[in-house]
């Protein structure tokens, strides 16, 4: 299903939206355009709603050009004296338009504004505050980042890279006057894939852990053969220093939440010494979730690693420095990302650099301590394997369940799993940022975060609930959404939910007498499904669908729910 | 004026190249002498024209360090013009290029 985005712009975007249209990467778009110049009335006419749910934007781009947005921006230009506060006071009330279309639940993504290079503006004045083009303009897309940062779905694109990136024929005012044009093909190539890597990475496309080749990739050399004291690694050499460039860029990766992972031909107790005891490494063992160095198939080996981390091959990106490792791995597994990467160490940091899947829809909390949260369940297991059974573990984790209704500050994070899960899911719904809060706001629901905790660490938020009461049928609750990490599903946090949300409703609508829960499969949700058949405690009463593919579970609500022994349930 | 020709010809299949990505793949410009650029019968709209005579300026500029106006030369648009096929629109421009040479 295509995702619908509108152009919104004041100059000729058509060249853009056949790009968009017809570029192959995910998501694919039906992309129309707005009338040339029509801003304002368009913004009002989606922000109003105009039109059927159909034919609604998912998600609109808004691309403007200073001058033709803020008056005294353009006054400014004409040579009239800078006016800053009226400047910045038109920026705010574009940004109100913005918001307005934001609020109802579309993404909406904003170019920066920006400048062609012969603008020259007033020369040595032009960063004066308060004087100069340049200084206004930086402090109007200042103004206009803080004004759109607390709203849900809002994002502000790096129009000045697109130009830089283009160079000196980004702009052409040849174009403008035959075409209402204001930039060259190659400022909408690189706009159209800028545009589509935000749009995958908000609709849940990003990747999330990086495999990494040893010798030649991590660092020059072999260990096997040249010895830790003989890699190329550091020291007063170029190719030393761009491998140690290179790993502080992956470091940079891991810190942001990208999970690390080595895949390599060689001995293990070799290759970890040096990955140990390397005076220049930046990357060591605890920087890696998990590794597989021996003298297997690479890509066998790979497989192998997704199912330790519990991730799927459309999370992986993987890099080696050898052309046929790398062409063995993308034919064996096309889902991983294999970039080229180049024979020049000194050319592999840009490369690493530009590539798009690594970029963050959100940066919680959560993200930035994946690795600890990875380490903490290699642990987990250690300990499962040692206690033998089960309950025996289940009883000495000390297991926390923290209740939220969802807040503001956890809302990126509850959108990112909402998007993310798939196996312990009962409807699979797919919501950004901005829809879930708008959702959340309407009739009488309530939408709870779960966090949850062990003696081996705090996996984080990794659960979610919500129920809707329909005055149409107010002895019933619909449970909603019913969504468990598989992080922690199947320690009794499942239970823990359910008895969040019956005692909810229990103590708040006393006469709501059942919860059901419809269950809406897909191809990776069959957990969730035994769990509602097998442990729940409800009631099949069969599907609802005319297909009869989808369950319908009840729970009468006569009696209260138990929390599971070994589990300590708090409501904040 | 043969080589000139030659040298137009790479460079106008590259302008070719740069402004089709830009174009839904049924209005995408073939390499034949006889594609129309212009007037009925041309799967090229204005601003794909626009972009097409922008391109090849820029790479006569790049290529050659001489400056041409294709936008700005209203013979180029009458019906029997040189944008009525691709051979005869390279024909013109190779001609522009030697006397601007000269």
């Amino acid at each position: 299903m295509a995702l619908r985005l509108r152009l919104v712009a004041d100059f000729t975007v058509d060249t853009l939206a056949v790009m968009l249209r017809n570029d192959p990467a995910l998501p694919a778009l039906q992309v129309t355009t707005a009338p040339y110049g029509r801003v304002v009335p368009e913004l009002m006419a989606l922000a109003a709603g105009e039109g059927t749910d159909a034919s609604l934007p998912e998600a609109v781009l808004v691309w403007t050009r200073p001058e033709g947005t803020i008056a005294s921006y353009r006054l400014a230009q004409d040579g009239q004296p800078l006016d800053m506060p009226t400047l910045l006071e038109e920026v705010e009330q574009f940004a109100h338009q913005l918001k307005a279309v934001a609020v109802r639940g579309c993404i909406l993504l904003v170019a920066a504004w920006t400048r062609p290079a012969h603008q020259r503006g007033l020369g040595v004045l032009d960063w004066a505050p308060g004087v100069g083009l340049r200084h206004a303009l930086t402090a109007m897309n200042l103004h206009l980042a803080q004004c759109l940062a607390g709203q849900p779905g809002c994002y502000l694109l790096d129009t000045e890279r697109w130009l830089n990136q283009a160079g000196p024929r980004a702009l052409n005012i040849k174009r403008w006057y035959l075409g209402k044009v204001w930039y060259g093909g190659e400022v909408f190539q690189i706009a159209s894939s800028d545009i589509k890597a935000a749009l995958s990475t908000l609709r849940g496309g990003g990747r999330k852990l990086l495999i990494l080749d040893l010798d030649n990739t991590l660092w020059g050399g072999v260990v096997g053969d040249d010895g830790l004291e003989g890699l190329v690694l550091g020291g007063h050499d170029p190719q030393g220093e761009a491998f140690v460039d290179f790993q502080r860029t992956i470091k940079a990766l891991s810190r942001r939440g990208i999970l690390l992972a080595l895949v390599s031909r060689n001995e293990e107790a070799v290759a970890l010494h040096a990955v140990d005891h390397h005076p220049e490494m930046l990357l060591r063992r605890q920087d890696f979730a998990a590794w597989r160095i021996n003298w297997h198939d690479k890509a066998a080996n790979i497989q192998s690693l997704v199912v330790e981390l519990n991730l799927g091959l459309q999370s992986c990106v993987f890099l080696d420095d050898s052309p046929f490792e790398r062409a063995r791995v993308r034919e064996t597994l096309p889902e991983v990302l294999v970039p080229e990467l180049p024979e020049s160490p000194l050319l592999r940091v840009p490369m690493l650099e530009a590539l798009t899947c690594f970029d963050p829809r959100s940066l919680t909390q959560e993200d930035r301590q994946r690795l600890k949260m990875v380490q903490a369940e290699r642990q987990r297991r250690v300990a499962l394997d040692a206690s033998g059974d089960l309950p025996t573990w289940l009883q000495g984790l000390g297991l926390t369940v923290t209740a939220m209704t969802l807040n503001t500050v956890d809302l990126a994070r509850a959108a990112q799993l909402l998007n993310k899960t798939n196996q312990m899911n009962l409807s699979t719904r797919r919501m950004d940022e901005a829809e879930l809060g708008a959702w959340c706001r309407e009739g009488q629901r309530q939408f709870w975060t779960f966090r949850v905790g062990d003696r081996f660490g705090d996996a984080g938020l990794t659960a979610l609930a919500s129920v809707d009461i329909s005055p149409g049928t107010p002895e019933v609750a619909q449970l909603v959404d019913f969504v468990v990490s598989c992080r922690v599903f199947e320690r009794g946090v499942e239970e823990s939910l359910l008895a969040c949300v019956v005692a909810w409703i229990r103590n708040l609508h006393p006469g709501v007498a059942r919860l059901e829960a419809r269950f809406l499969p897909t191809a990776k949700n069959r957990p969730c499904l035994r769990f509602f058949r097998e442990r729940s405690g409800f009631q099949e009463q069969g599907p609802v669908a005319a297909d009869g593919a989808d369950a319908l579970f009840v729970l009468s609500l006569d009696q209260p729910y138990a929390v599971p022994v070994h589990v300590t349930l708090r409501d904040s | 004026m043969n080589d000139l020709t030659s040298r137009v010809r790479t460079l106008v299949y590259e302008s070719i190249d740069e402004i089709n990505p830009g174009l839904d793949p049924d209005n995408r410009l073939t390499r034949q002498d006889a594609e129309r650029l212009f007037g009925p019968g041309s799967r090229l709209g204005s601003l794909g024209l626009v972009n097409l005579l922008l391109a090849v300026e820029d790479r006569v500029e790049s290529g050659f360090g001489l400056s041409i106006q294709l936008t700005d030369s209203p013979a180029l648009f009458s019906s029997d013009g040189p944008l009525r096929s691709l051979g005869a629109f390279i024909d013109c421009v190779a001609d522009m290029v030697h006397k601007a040479e000269r």
